[in-house]
This record gives structure tokens, sequence and C-alpha cells, in this order.
């Protein structure tokens, strides 16, 4: 079962109207949308949606999966307008489905759509918890639901940050007025307005598509909706969230209008009823106070405050040690500013000198001068009472304030006049942090070198020495001096010139500081890196902000290196045993991974597929083995193995590709029956250089792991760890390694957290716990895109992972534009005997037949074995596999290949690419749509014999030009292997093998061809040790002579003598 | 009398010193008797003119007529009035607005004369009422009750003092226009950023699509840089006496909390 999840947000049209959240659903389910026939009406009447969900217990019990306490009011029907077809309306991009639609030309059609209504309390409810709470596996969200989901976040901030007010809001009831006690966002002035207006621009238009009972457009604005949600998530929450508060509403005496409405503001119905004239009354005087918050000043100018400090003295005791405290001499003058120009300023002088209904001041234009520059100030000593005392003279220039004036002035009335309206001209110290107090961090390794756990095991502890220091305007302060700054009891002093501000705050904290930290110590490579990664500008210790980094000796270099490369990187060699050359960017990525393991720091490579991470990390492990070997040589230490965990699906492909790469290294797979137990492991292990491994049995076996002495553990497609909690991560980190490396494609797929979780792996603490990486990052980041939190996570990760895109210009550059790869597979257990059954069943019969008898039992052995190593479902079916006979039964961990590819297509999908997935069997095709749609949530394309040609072309045109078209595309060999252009796929997946190479290139070709802009990747799927290793080997020896002994069928095969062809099906012993 | 110079402690408390005035002359009880008998919809008609209020009041089947004189201010009062007015910025900057600050009631005593008719003054009657009322007890209830009405009256619209004595609204800001050289304020409109919005027809095709602007907004739940921003921008509140931030400062502070929690909620741990 699969649904989208939509919520429609419908303001009310008038006072008298409600305002109503209506959560509704697409569901799958039912039978496809039917054909229209004829012309559609030229103003079509609104027509029930065809496949929604009516039913409101089924939705409530959506909402339920979300908030089981959730409660819901009845259901209503509205009528959206949605891009339709001959077949009705599209469905969203989220619905999986295998209808077939007609996409041609939609036009804008009225649809009735059910929905339930939520009442406000649910739907903040429901809204807090999208980001929270995973969603359920059946359901998706839709764009609307998404986008309502990012506003209210919006009103999490607003409210946080208290821009809101208490306010009355006029309404009718019956034939009266009444009002209602609310609670009123203010966004007028502040950065929450620019962020409502970019929230109103990306708004899908969905969330206004509101039609009336007529299907005509109700031509809902965007700005409006966005804000009418707000104002009534805001009223809801305050109003909600405020009866908790420990207020004393309820104590206020008296029957006057003011008591009233304050008294109302918390109830749950907020309406004041039955008003009389002194309400009436009370009312105009509120909205005349409110308008306290209209912004002030002129379109053409603005009323500008310019601070002007005390002229300098030197400090009175002249030895420029001592902090001054100058009393007052303050001028805060009064200015107008050019709105178009801020260098533009008029002083009031010459305001109250000339004409008071226009002003002109070089070549601008001010009108109204003198009244503007009154009507401001007069609301300025509102915020700001000491403006009062300058505005009993006739024409008030500036005020005189005293220093502590200041500060509060600075500090707390600044801020609110800006968003009034004034410009303020402050002094740059203000807001600099060299300013205030802080702290200075110092970082001195005490080593020549970076230590190098290689040759130097034990020079790697803590060789780095770090220090804290209090300072004030770069001074740093010793205990005495700063107890000498806070006696003077000034928020602002003075010292050689410069102003500087301590905020009580701050004392507190510096005075706390003093108290509790250590100032100096020593710490590893690890925490150093960490120390100077993670510390910014934003930065608070103890709630003081670092304000200076100083990082010294061989350490800023390092980190270079390591974030960036340098040129020792960039000019290693490759290991001299490797068989086969590594491009530019592979050699750097081996020397970076090499750099880590002397550094004995863990590294994640985390390259896109198909860049070879695999060789990059052979290419590490056979250096590893020379520099074993040579300080064996010198008797320092035994050579230790190194543990490769990779998924079951791969360990063919690894021992494969070090057999390849480097002959020369001792290659153990742990896998299987008969693999060792507790009594022989260590010993077997110690003969070897490598040994791999599964997932599965790292868990399992995991006694086994953790009782020997790993020189490396290597973990392939590591994002199987990204769960901190499941019990094969926990497993392998208590496996112990001199060093830990980790590949994997996608290093995030879903949430920030796994990455935590590879990091614990890798470098275990440097992401801090999993608690306050939550805090810290996890939640900031994902919820809420906080730049500051993504700036530092960015930075402290960079020297441990190293990714390169295959768009990357310097990959680009080495990379062919067409790149093919064998992907080997493992058998499962269950493949494996029924693979074994049949080979026995078949050999003997054949042996005695000839001719053409001969020729269809092997071609029915071949295929019979074929489907298995497809999927044994395939094989063990009773009845066709279409597109309506999809066996129920659990298709995942039965065929190697499936889970591969399925591995494989979620690195596809996580950058966004697109892929072909090629099979001869039509059934097979079936299989893997259903398991694809299944796994990843998306639809898939199939095209295959059946399908008729006009929606081929269809189909086809959608790949290729639709940016909402399903990334997945499955093709029959026969029918889609020929003459198609589908150059929006950059990765072709061979699923079975054909016997002839020429067939697959063509296949191959539908990408490679005119109109790629992107490089190509190949992956052929081969089972290990089956029949398919063995046709691939031949065919790869034979080549050159393909056409003459192959031919173009599989004819030949039947020429095979029994030898052969034993030799050809039989399960290899070896078979990963 | 020190009372009725006394200086209005908000612009509502205009009522206040108008009946404070009031009430030195009059019979308390009498005076009170007009409270309740101050009903807007007995009142017919309230005409407010220089030195001269009318109005008729209904009692019963009978409708009586109410005429109360209060002496106007001569041409020179005013003109020493404005020029003091108009001296000091926030006088002006006030009234211009269309606010009567409360202080202008010390710029008429600084001048010899008082805003509110009083009992003590020398030369002339403080205010003459009379009522058609068989009633000889001064001031009847009908006249009470006008008085109370304007009461309501100038607390809506001070300025209506300054017509009983003589200038109205329209004539006294130009004056003071005159000696400020200042025009009449009004609120200020900024320019709105444009926003278009294209009819659904034109965007079937991103039908479904977050435009790209979503990326813009960034958001950090944090409490404000300084408590409770929005109404300290507003100021005291007009009404009541009421110390607004400190009767509301729970209530915003749980909201900041709660806001946050839910910001940064846990999620679940799902069995």
């Amino acid at each position: 079962m699969h649904v989208v999840l939509h919520l429609h947000w419908r303001p009310s049209a008038d006072a008298r109207g409600e305002s109503t959240f209506l959560l509704w659903a697409e569901t799958r389910q039912g039978p496809p949308p039917g054909r229209l026939r004829g012309r559609p009406p030229e103003r079509p009447r609104p027509r029930p949606h065809p496949f929604v969900v009516t039913d409101g217990a089924e939705l409530r019990g959506y909402l339920q999966a979300f908030d089981p306490t959730a409660i819901s009011g009845g259901m209503e029907s509205f009528v959206l307008i949605m891009p339709s077809t001959r077949t009705g309306p599209l469905p969203s991009p989220e619905l999986v489905h295998a209808w077939e639609l007609d996409r041609s030309s939609p036009e804008p059609m009225p649809w009735v759509i059910p929905g339930l209504r939520l009442p406000p309390e649910t739907t903040v409810r429901l809204l807090g918890r999208l980001g929270v709470h995973p969603c359920p596996e059946h359901l998706s969200l839709g764009a609307d639901l998404r986008f309502w989901h990012l506003v209210f976040n919006l009103v999490l901030a607003i409210l946080a940050r208290q821009h809101y007010i208490p306010t009355l809001v006029a309404g009718e009831e019956g034939s009266g007025t009444t009002y209602r006690a609310a609670w009123q966002p203010v966004l007028e002035g502040s950065a929450f307005e620019r962020d409502v207006m970019a929230l109103a621009a990306a708004m899908p238009p969905i969330c206004r598509a509101l039609a009336d009972e007529t299907g005509a457009d109700r031509q809902c604005h965007p700005l409006e909706l966005v804000r009418t949600f707000i104002h009534t998530c805001c009223d809801h929450l305050v109003r909600t969230w405020g009866q908790k508060a420990p207020h004393r509403l309820g104590y206020l005496h008296g029957r006057s209008p003011a008591s009233l409405w304050l008294k109302t503001l918390l109830l749950p119905d907020p309406t004041i009823r039955e008003v009389d004239s002194t309400f009436a009354r009370f009312v105009d005087e509120l909205r005349a106070w409110q308008r306290n918050l209209a912004p002030i000043g002129d379109a053409a100018y603005a009323i500008a405050l310019r601070l002007l400090p005390p002229p300098l003295r030197p400090s009175p005791n002249g030895t420029g040690e001592g902090f001054y405290v100058p009393e007052g001499g303050w001028q805060l003058e009064y200015l107008l500013q050019a709105r178009d120009d801020a260098n533009i300023l008029v002083p009031a002088a010459e305001v109250w000198r000339g004409p008071g209904d226009s002003l002109v001041y070089q070549q601008r234009r001010f009108d109204r001068p003198q009244e503007k520059l009154l009507a401001g100030l007069g609301r300025a000593a509102q915020i700001y009472p000491p403006i009062a005392r300058s505005l009993k003279a006739p024409a008030p220039t500036a005020v005189e304030l005293s220093t502590r004036e200041v500060y509060t002035f600075l500090r707390e009335a600044a801020p609110l006049l800006e968003q009034s309206g004034f410009s303020l001209i402050l002094p740059g110290w203000w807001e600099e942090a060299g300013a205030r107090l802080g702290l200075s961090y110092y970082l001195t390794p005490l080593t020549p070198n970076p230590p190098d756990v290689v040759n130097d095991p034990t020079g790697a502890e803590r060789p780095i020495a770090y220090r804290w220091e209090l300072v004030l305007g770069n001074i740093p302060l010793t205990r005495s001096a700063f107890a000498e700054l806070v006696a003077l009891r000034s928020p602002l002093v003075q010292k050689d010139g410069r102003w500087l501000r301590l905020d009580p705050e701050q004392i507190e904290a510096a005075e706390h500081f003093w108290g509790r930290q250590s100032f100096e110590g020593r710490m590893d490579l690890r925490q150093a890196l960490r120390a100077a990664l993670s510390l910014d500008e934003h930065s608070l210790i103890a709630g003081l902000p670092v304000v200076q980094k100083t990082i010294e000796g061989w350490l800023p270099a390092l980190i270079k290196r390591l974030t960036e490369g340098d040129d020792t990187l960039r000019q290693m060699p490759q290991p001299p045993n490797l068989a086969g050359t590594l491009r530019p960017y592979q050699r750097f990525g081996y020397a970076w991974l090499h750099e880590h393991r002397h550094l004995g720091l863990g590294a994640c490579l985390a390259d896109d597929m198909g860049l070879g991470k695999s060789i990059q990390a052979i290419a590490l492990l056979l250096r590893e083995k020379a520099e074993s070997e040579r300080s064996t040589d010198n008797g320092r230490t035994a050579a230790k193995p190194t543990l490769l965990i990779c998924p079951t699906s791969l360990l063919g492909n690894w021992r494969r590709e070090l057999e390849r790469f480097a002959p020369s290294l001792r290659v153990f797979v742990h896998y299987g029956a008969d693999r060792p137990r507790e009594d022989t492991f260590a010993a077997t292990v110690a003969g070897y250089d490598v040994v791999i491994t599964s997932y599965t049995l790292a868990r399992r076996d995991n006694p086994l792991f953790t009782g020997v002495a790993w020189s490396g553990l290597i973990l392939d497609e590591a994002q199987k760890i990204k769960n901190p909690e499941i019990q094969v991560t926990q497993a392998i980190n208590r496996i112990p390694a001199d060093f830990r490396l980790a590949l994997t494609g996608t290093p995030i797929e879903n949430q920030l957290e796994e990455l935590w979780s590879i990091f614990h792996f890798l470098n275990k603490g440097y992401l801090g716990s999993q608690m306050s990486f939550r805090k810290q990052f996890a939640y900031p980041i994902e919820r809420y895109h906080d730049p500051v939190a993504t700036a530092r996570l960015q930075r402290m990760v960079r020297p441990f992972i190293l990714r390169r895109l295959k768009s990357d210009p310097r990959v680009i550059q080495d990379l062919p534009e067409r790149l093919e790869m064998k992907v080997y597979c493992t058998l499962t257990d269950e493949q494996a005997e029924l693979y074994r059954a049949i080979v026995e069943e078949a050999l003997p019969r054949v042996r005695d037949l000839h001719g053409r008898a001969r020729r269809i039992h092997i071609f029915n052995l071949l295929t019979r074995l074929k489907q298995v190593l497809n999927h044994p479902v395939q094989y063990l079916a009773t009845t066709p596999i279409d597109a309506h006979h999809i066996p129920a039964e659990p298709l995942a961990r039965r065929s190697g290949k499936l889970d591969r590819l399925v591995e494989m297509l979620e690195e596809v999908l996580a950058v966004g690419d697109r892929a072909l997935i090629y099979t001869q069997f039509a059934e097979t095709g079936y299989l893997l749509v259903a398991h694809l749609q299944q796994q990843f949530g998306v639809p898939v394309l199939y095209l295959h014999g059946g399908i008729p040609a006009r929606q081929r072309q269809q189909m086809i045109a959608q790949f290729q030009e639709n940016p909402h078209a399903p990334p997945l595309f499955v093709l029959t060999l026969k029918t889609g292997g020929l003459g198609l252009n589908l150059t929006a796929a950059n990765h072709v997946f061979h699923y079975d093998r054909w016997w002839n190479p020429a067939v697959e290139d063509q296949a191959s070709d539908r990408v490679y061809r005119i109109g790629q802009i992107r490089n190509v990747q190949i992956h052929k799927f081969i089972t290990a040790g089956t029949v398919e290793e063995a046709i691939d080997a031949l065919i790869e020896r034979k080549q050159g002579l393909m056409g003459a002994i192959i031919g173009t069928e599989e004819s030949w095969l039947a020429d095979l003598s029994d030898e052969e062809l034993a030799a050809l099906v039989t399960l290899s012993r070896e078979r990963v | 009398m020190a009372t009725s110079l006394s200086t209005p402690a908000t612009s509502s408390s205009w009522s206040h010193a108008w009946l404070e005035a009031l009430a030195a002359f009059s019979h308390p009880g009498r005076l009170r008797r007009g409270q309740q008998f101050a009903d807007r919809r007995r009142i017919r008609r309230l005409e407010i003119r220089p030195g001269e209020i009318n109005a008729d009041v209904r009692d019963g089947d009978q409708t009586y007529h109410v005429v109360i004189h209060i002496p106007v201010f001569d041409d020179a009062t005013w003109e020493a009035v404005v020029r003091r007015l108009a001296s000091q910025a926030l006088y002006s900057a006030r009234l211009l607005a269309g606010e009567m600050p409360p202080e202008v009631v010390e710029v008429f005593a600084e001048v010899g004369v008082t805003l509110f008719p009083v009992a003590a003054d020398p030369e002339t009657e403080p205010l003459q009422a009379t009522c058609t009322c068989p009633d000889w007890e001064v001031p009847c209830k009908h006249t009470a009750a006008v008085y109370y009405l304007l009461a309501e009256r100038f607390d809506e619209d001070p300025f209506l003092l300054f017509l009983v004595r003589g200038r109205s609204k329209e004539q006294l800001l130009p004056m003071l226009r005159r000696y400020r050289q200042v025009e009449t304020a009004e609120p200020v409109s900024m320019p709105v950023p444009e926003f278009k919005v294209a009819p659904l027809a034109a965007v079937l095709d991103r039908y479904w699509d977050m435009g790209p602007s979503a990326g813009e907004v960034s958001l950090r739940i944090t409490p404000p840089p300084t408590p409770f921003p929005q109404l300290k921008r507003l100021g005291p509140p007009p009404f009541d006496h009421l110390d607004l931030i400190e009767l509301l400062a729970p209530i915003y502070e749980t909201v900041t909390a709660q806001a946050m929690a839910w910001a940064f909620q846990n999620p679940e741990k799902t069995p």
C-alpha cells in the first residue's frame, strides 16, 4: 500500500468565515484511472478525484501514524485545480503506481477532494512531528505538506525570538461586532519579513489551487496564504503554551476593557462579545497605541541617529596599563539620511534652519523634513526615554548621554529603533568581537614533525600543547587585571584610545572561567584537530567567544594537506607492485589514505561510484604490506593482517579485484559453512595479508574478530553502519585495529547522524557524543539549515572525508568517457542449492544425447541456471510472472545480483543520476520493477515486448524530457536494445549476460551516443563461480575470434563436448 | 484650584480632569446622578461650538434642551499658547501626530489662563448651564448627564477642549505649523517589494515543485538578544497604568522555552 499525504490551508475569505486545515491523500489502491473520450468541456465542472482516500477513518489512521493522540474533525469536500489529461488529474511525483497515464499537454481542471478537517492543535502537532519522527514507510509527504512544514519552522523561530504582540481583531457574529483577543506576529522591518517573501515565492502551486464549487479559481495569493498561516499558528501556539506559564493575568482586578482583553488572551475561546461603547473606545486607543510599531521616516529618507563618543583623552595614570572610564560627553545626533545613498546625511540643524515644506540638500529633495524629524524623535523617545530630554528645546539636534546610558542605548534600544525604521550610525567597535571579553586559544606542537604511528608508535601521545587566555581588546588579562577591570563597574571602558565593552553576562562567564577551566595542558592530534577546526568566531566556551585562535608549528600545514591536499600528496608514486596504473586522482586518494594511516587517523574515501575506491584501498594494502615487511625485517613487529568487511554480495568482487591488482597479497575469505571456528581462526588468518568477510559474519563471528590484533580494518559500503543502534555497528566498533578506513559512495543517505556513526567508527569522539552531535549539528542543519553549524561541520569533517564526483573537473579529465565494469556477485545458499541440483540432474542426461535433442537440452539447462541466478523465485514460480502475478514472497536476500543491484542503485539515486537496467527475461523485468519500486518508493518504468508502440514512444519521451520522470528504467534486451535514444541515463546495468557482447554493446550504446554529456558507466553483473563467470572468461579469451566461434546465438553451446560443458556449468568450489 | 490644574497622567484621563474641575463647583451627589443618566441613546443631540455646547436630553416623554456656556480665550491668549507649544519640539511632535500631550495644561497655566473651567476664576463665571426642565437644582440631572457625555468625548478627541475654548484643531494646527513651519503628519508608506503571481495554467509543469527560494530561508531558532523586543517597541500602553512587560513576561518566556523544546526535540524511540 502506498499513500501520499497532503495538507491544504484554506484561510477564511472574510471576517465571518472560518479558516481550515484539510488533510487529504492520494492512494494507488483502486482501479487505474479511466480514459476520457471526446473533447473536454470549455468550462469543466468539478468531478470527484479518481485516486484519493475517501474514507475518513483511513485518513485518521494516517494522521495517527505521526501522532497517536491526534484529534480530527469531520470530512469536508473541497475543489482543487490540478494539471489534468485524458486520464484525469496527474498524480503527484511522490505517488508510486504502475498506471499507464496520458501525460501529454496537461490542462487545469477542477477536482473534488474529500479532506479531513484538522483543528489547529492537531495541525501544529503534526507539523511539529514531521521533522522529528521518521515518516512511516507506507506514507510519502506531498510537496504541499512539506512546504507548510517549512513555514511552520519559521513560526517556531518567530515565537522563540518573541516577535509577536497581543492585539484585538475585529470580527462579526450574528448582527453585532465582536472582537477576538489574538497574538499576532510582527514581521515588518525584521529579518523574518525576507523569509516570508522567500517562502511565498517558493510555494508549490498546489497550495494555491483552491477553486469554488463551480470550479472557478479562487485566486489565492501566496503571500496572503503564508501570512495567514503564520498568524493562525502563532496565535494558537502562544495561547496554548501561555496557559502553562506562571502568569498573573487571572489576578487582574476591575472590569475595565483592558483587563477583559488581557484575560481573554489565553482563553480557548478568545471572542469578546457584548461590547459596549467603552470597549469600542478602548479598541481605538489600543489601535492608536499599536501604530507605534509602524515604520517611521519617509519613502525617500530615513531618520538617522548617529552616536559620537567623547573626545579621546590619554589614560589619567599615564602608564597605558589601566582602563579608563570617561563619565559622559557622548552625543547622539539627529539626522536625515537619503535612502538611495547612505552617505547623504542632513544634520538636524539644517532641517530646522530651512523651510518646513521641503529641503534641498546635496541635490536631494527632502519633503516635510521638520515634521518627519519631529514625529520620528517623538517615537524614538518612547523607545529610548533619554531622547525626550532634548525635545524640550525648540530645535533639538542631539542629546548628550552618559556612558551608562550609551551602553543601554547600544545594547537594548538600537536594535528596536532599527526595526522601527530608524537608521543607526554606530561606532564600529560596538559589533567588533575584538572589543569584547573573549578567549584566545593557542595550539603548539611540541614535536618537530607530525606523529607517525607506523614508525614510532609511542611518539603519538599528546604531542600538542594547548593554552587559553582571557583577553579584552587583544590585551591578555591576568586575574588581578581582570579584578581591577570589574571594580570600575562600567560597561564601557577605554584603553589606549580604544573603546571596549564589558557585558555583565560576560563578566560573569569570565569569573566562572577562572574558577573552572584548566588553562593549559596537552592533547593528541585528533583532539587538536577537533579544537582547531571546531572553534570559530561563533564558538562560545563557557559563555565567552573565542576571539583569537593561534595554531603553530606543523599543524596549519598538516590541516591544509588533509583538507585540500598539497604537493607531498600529489607527487607520491603508486606502490611498485600494483598490477595496474592508478589514475592521477586515484594516486592522490591513495597518498591521502597513506597520510592518515601514518598519522593514526581514520579516513573515509567517499568517491562517486565507478571512480575506483577499491583500487585506491588495494594500493594502500600493498604499501602497508611493504612497510610491515620492512619493519618485520628489522625485527620490530610481526606482520598483522588487515580485515576487510563488505556486503556478502561483494565478497567475490573483492577477491577478484585483489587477485587482479595485487597478486602478491595473500587473501583469505572468511565465508561459508566450512569457515574456520574459534580454535583455528587466529592461526588461519595469521598466514594472510588480507581477510575478507561480510557484515553478517562480522556480527555473528564477532568474538573471532575481536580476538585478533588487526593491522587495519576496512569497511566497504560503510553506510551499512550508518545506524549506531544496530548490532552490526556495535559489533564492528568492538574490533581493534591500528587503522580504520571507510569506503562508501553515499556517506550520508538520509540523516546527518549517519555521518556521526561512521566517524564514531573512524575517529571515536571526534564529533562528540551522539547527543551533543544532534543538538550541535544534526537538528540545526537538517531542520533549520543553520549556516553556522553547517560551515563548522563541513570544516571539521573535510580533513577526514575525500569525496570526488564524476563531474569534478579534476576527475573528469582522467576518466574515460565510457567506463565498463564487471560486478561480481555472491551466490546465496538458496541459489547454490538449486543450482547444484539442476546441474546434477541435467548433466548425465545430456551426455547420451546428440544433435538437435542435445542442443535443446543444453539450452534448457542454461535457461534454468540463468533463472536461478537472476532470482530463485523466477525459477520456482509455478505460474508465469507478469504485472498482475508477482509472487507475494519477499525477494530480498535471495539473489546475490538483486541485492547488489539495490546497493548500487542507492548510490545512483543518491546523486540524482538515472539508470537503464537490461535483462533478457521479461519475468525478471517484472520482478525487478516490483522490488525496486518497493525498495526505493519511486516509480520504475518498464519497456518490454508487450507494450504498444505509441506508449513506448511516450515512455521514452517522458524519461528523456520530464525532470520528474522515474529515474530507473528496466528494459528487455530484445525490445530496448536497439534504436532508442536514452541519453538521460548515464548508468547501464546488464543484470544478466548475453553471450554475444555485440548485443550488449548495442544496448549500452542507447546511453553512450550523441547527446550524452556525462561519463557513462556500464555495469555487467556476473555471479561468481557460476556459468556466468565461466562464459565471461570464455568470451574474454576468444574476443578476437568471436564472430567465427560464438556466432550470434547460443547455438555454439551445443557443440561443446561433455567435459567442456561440465567445466562450464559446474559450480566452482570457491564461489566467492 | 490645584485639582483642576493637575496634569492628566495619560490621555485617557482628560475625562477625569474635566469631571474633577466640575466637581469643584458642583454638588457632588447631583453630578454623580448624571453618570447614571448619561446614555448615548438618551442624549439626542450634542453640538460643541466655541464657547457653547447645545444638547437635547430625553427624559421619559419629555425632551429638555441644555445649553452650556464656557468663556472662549481671546486671540492674544491663543497666540501666546501656540507660541509656547511650538517652542517645545515634544509638544509639536505629539500634537501634529494627532495626540494631545497631557502637559499642555501647564502651557495654558504659563500664559495665565486655565484650560478647564475653574470656580476661582475672578473675572468671569467659570461656566453657565441652563436646562429647560422644571428642576431648579444646579446642575440638574440632564445637565450633569451632558457633562459626563462631554467627558467621554474629550477622551476620544481632546482637541474638542480647544474648540470649546475658541480654536478648532483645523485652526490650531496651521497656526502651530506657521510657528514651526511644518506640515501635517501622515503615516509613511514604505515601498513594498513587488510580488508576481503567475496564473495556475502557466505553472502546471511545476505544479508540485518547491521554488528555489525555499533554500534561502535559514533559521536560527534562538531566544531574542534582548527580551520582549516588540513590547519594548510598543512602549507602555495608554490604558489602566499597566506594566504590560511585567504582566506578560512569564508568557513570553514560556513560549520561547516551548518553541525551543519543539524545535530541538528528540525523536521518540520506535519499538
